[in-house]
């Protein structure tokens, strides 16, 4: 959608500007606030779904990443092989209940024989912490199994189970907030809204007749970017229509 | 005004306006109360600035330049040591304008704002933060390639040169004087009148 973007460091140097703060000591509340103003954005009005993947460390639990909404692939890498087994896949591809030993088995042959025999899919967007790796390539199938692995949600952690062996990581392709590490670049379109819900929790406490004001400006910004966003052009929505009346005459 | 001027017109003031060698009050004890004046002032400008402009900046004669300091990367995070000591204002507005070589600018980061910069990771990693540790500046998120600092400060009046501009705003000057005037004689000058509308001059009467 942006044909344009911005940095979140420049629209906190703005509002610091704005406001007489010549040494910046409120930039660091801005941002905060700007971040937490763009994660609500991406989410509910944004039409990008972008995915990450992270490469954890073993654990008994291991903390999820900050930016994780919800997960769209599962594996599990051996360290020494590097070979990526499957776990979970989306609900479109069927699940198969393995027991315990099955389960090791299914792994051991994943990570000895590499791919042969199993289909492949792709992690896209993978970091190993600050490291950016492009894509993984894992092998397998949907695995229904106890001891494999559980995510809590609630608790933004994921418990490892008995199946998992110690020499090995967690691949985890999540749908992503869109504020993760190394955030710096919003579109430019969202500039404006974001300045006044930056200065209306900036106000809450300080002045509640200016955040009044500014809450008020944010959600007129809010309600425009949203439209902005959800445009559609009469000749698409003219399109539809005919499709649904006819097969053939559209 | 110049720091040796103010303290010279100090000094006539308090010796009746012929100075000589066995006065009482000497140079030194005008010296040693000058910064807690020059303080009061800068302190009082700075409301009244806020109150009549809504500006919380100070005016930029206050502050000196410092250029091309090293930043040293011995220690755990790349850090740089301040050339002179600053005035301890409110709002850790004593030094701005933090920039590298490169010319990446620094903002200060506050304890309360350290305490949650690991949670909004994106605060951490694309932004570049500074923060004091007596006379020694932390630096985050520096550039590989920066190798020098550059800042502006409010320098303590005690590190000033006598013929450096003392940090007062106009309009302050007479404050400055009267304080010290007051606090080395321990007596107040003919009071006069402010606000120029007769109302405090007491001979009005």
């Amino acid at each position: 959608m942006a044909k344009s973007l911005i940095s979140i460091d420049t629209m906190g140097f703005d509002l610091c500007s704005d406001i007489g703060d010549s040494v910046y000591r409120h930039k660091a509340k801005f941002n905060r606030h700007l971040i937490n103003g763009y994660r609500k954005m991406s989410m509910f009005i944004g039409n990008s779904f972008s995915v990450k993947t992270a490469v954890l460390k073993f654990d008994n639990v291991i903390e999820m990443p900050c930016d994780f909404i919800y997960e769209t692939k599962v594996g599990v890498r051996c360290i020494k092989t590097g070979h990526i087994a499957m776990l979970s896949l989306n609900k479109g591809v069927q699940r198969e209940k393995l027991n315990d030993t099955d389960t090791q088995n299914y792994l051991n042959d994943v990570w000895t024989n590499g791919y042969g025999g199993y289909r492949g899919y792709y992690f896209f967007n993978a970091y190993n912490g600050g490291q950016f790796l492009g894509e993984l390539y894992g092998a397998g199938r949907n695995v229904l199994n106890g001891g494999t692995y559980n995510i809590d949600k609630d608790a933004g952690v994921i418990y490892i189970g008995s199946n998992i062996p110690v020499d090995s990581e967690i691949v985890i392709e999540y749908k992503s907030d869109n504020v993760s590490n190394g955030l710096t670049l919003v579109p430019i379109e969202m500039k404006e809204c974001l300045e006044f819900y930056a200065k209306w929790k900036f106000y809450a406490d300080r002045n509640p007749s200016l955040a009044v004001y500014n809450e008020d400006r944010y959600k007129r910004d809010y309600n425009q970017l949203q439209r902005f966003y959800n445009y559609e052009s009469c000749l698409y929505a003219t399109g539809k229509i005919n499709e649904m009346f006819s097969s053939t005459n559209y | 005004m110049k720091k040796g001027d103010l303290i010279g017109s100090v000094l006539l003031m308090a010796s009746g306006g012929r100075p000589t060698t066995d006065m009482s009050v000497r140079e030194y004890d005008v010296r040693s109360l000058l910064a807690p004046a020059i303080n009061y002032a800068m302190d009082a400008t700075y409301n009244i600035n806020l109150k009549s402009e809504g500006d919380r900046d100070f005016p930029t004669e206050f502050y000196g330049t410092y250029e091309d300091i090293p930043i040293v990367r011995t220690g755990k995070r790349p850090s740089f040591t301040l050339q002179k000591g600053t005035v301890p204002l409110k709002g850790n507005a004593g030094i701005r304008a933090v920039y590298d070589d490169c010319d990446n600018f620094y903002a200060p980061l506050t304890d309360s704002d350290m305490a949650t910069i690991g949670h909004w990771s994106g605060i951490s990693s694309g932004t570049k933060w500074y923060r004091r540790k007596s006379m020694t500046i932390e630096l985050w998120n520096v550039n590989p390639n920066a190798t020098l600092i550059n800042y502006q400060a409010i320098t303590n009046v005690d590190d000033l040169d006598d013929d450096d501009e003392l940090p007062i705003q106009a309009g302050q000057d007479p404050v400055v004087i009267d304080l010290l005037f007051q606090w080395i004689t321990g007596e107040k000058q003919i009071p006069y009148d402010p606000k120029i509308n007769a109302k405090e001059d007491i001979n009005s009467n």
